[in-house]
């Protein structure tokens, strides 16, 4: 007989997966009004729903940013509530830092309480060392949405290229998650005029296919098809 | 139900090991081990053992 595992990880990494895909439920459409809102009041553990929104972060506006969904005061009042339970501490990685400061900014903007994101986010690694640099955007990939301002403002073609590299090193890999997340920033660098030098179709269509499965890696790989989608309707 | 209400009940500050694991959710590296599908004959012990044990290629029978 095997028993759940109690740590906060494993129990904080199921809160996520749940929310994860309830935002992709709302942003496909397949599942009513999904916001954060409804996932802490229906979680067992509000404290491990309060931190999965604080996990996703600027992801949970996702379907507001990319599908026009609802994200009401109660929406609002949960993203507080995960700032006020889990705040921003001084020794938080540049990540996390880039994450917070873009939630606080979407928060504001959809007529949310202004909170503390914490300290002045920092770009760091150097785009020469693209492997790297790769790495590093993979981690902000709940930035690659429209609206938001991350740390690739105006991407150029040197950018779409360690993007692609990234991308294809992953793929190569196996490593399904990063090579999403690295998708999703190309789509996006895509639809600001850095043309994406892959296949994103076809490489979306192998994550699908091969992916891990997670509720999060999807959410990544249907959010980098809407931003592709749009671009395309620009180019067209 | 408001989210005020449901979240009021028990969530107090995050400790340090909850912050942690939180943050190690936020900031997931790539995967440190490949899963690249490399021959890895497994059954090597078996094989050897099979060949051993096999029966002799049968002789031409004498005149």
């Amino acid at each position: 007989m095997s028993y759940p595992d109690p740590s906060p990880h494993a129990v904080y990494a199921a809160a996520v997966e749940s929310l994860a895909g309830r935002v992709l439920g709302a942003l496909t459409g397949t599942r009513g009004p999904a916001g954060p809102a409804r996932h802490v009041e229906e979680a067992g553990d509000p404290k491990a729903a309060l931190a999965a929104v604080r996990v996703l972060g600027p992801d949970v506006f996702a379907p507001a940013l990319l599908a026009g969904a609802a994200f009401g005061p109660a929406d609002c009042e949960a993203v507080t509530e995960a700032f006020r339970v889990f705040p921003p501490g001084p020794d938080d990685p540049p990540e996390t830092v880039w994450r917070d400061r873009a939630t606080a900014a979407l928060l504001t903007r959809h007529g949310g309480d202004p909170v503390a994101p914490g300290a002045q986010p920092v770009s760091r690694t150097p785009r020469h060392r693209w492997r790297i640099w790769a790495g590093w955007m993979a981690r902000l990939s709940p930035l690659a949405l429209p609206g938001v301002t991350g740390p690739l403002p105006e991407p150029d073609a040197r950018a779409a290229q360690a993007l692609a590299m990234g991308t294809t090193r992953a793929l190569l890999r196996r490593d399904h998650p990063t090579a999403a997340r690295l998708a999703r920033w190309a789509a996006y660098a895509d639809g600001r005029g850095a043309p994406c030098t892959l296949d994103l179709g076809a490489v979306l269509d192998h994550i699908e296919l091969c992916g891990s499965g997670t509720a999060r890696t999807a959410l990544d790989t249907a959010i980098a098809r809407r931003l592709a989608a749009g671009s395309e309707r620009r180019t067209a | 139900m408001s989210v005020q209400a449901s979240t009021r009940i028990s969530p107090v500050l995050a400790g340090s090991a909850e912050r942690s694991a939180m943050t190690s959710l936020i900031s997931e590296p790539e995967a440190p081990v490949s899963g690249a599908p490399v021959y890895s004959p497994e059954a090597v012990g078996v094989l050897l053992l099979l060949i051993l044990l096999s029966p002799k290629q049968p002789s031409e029978p004498r005149k």
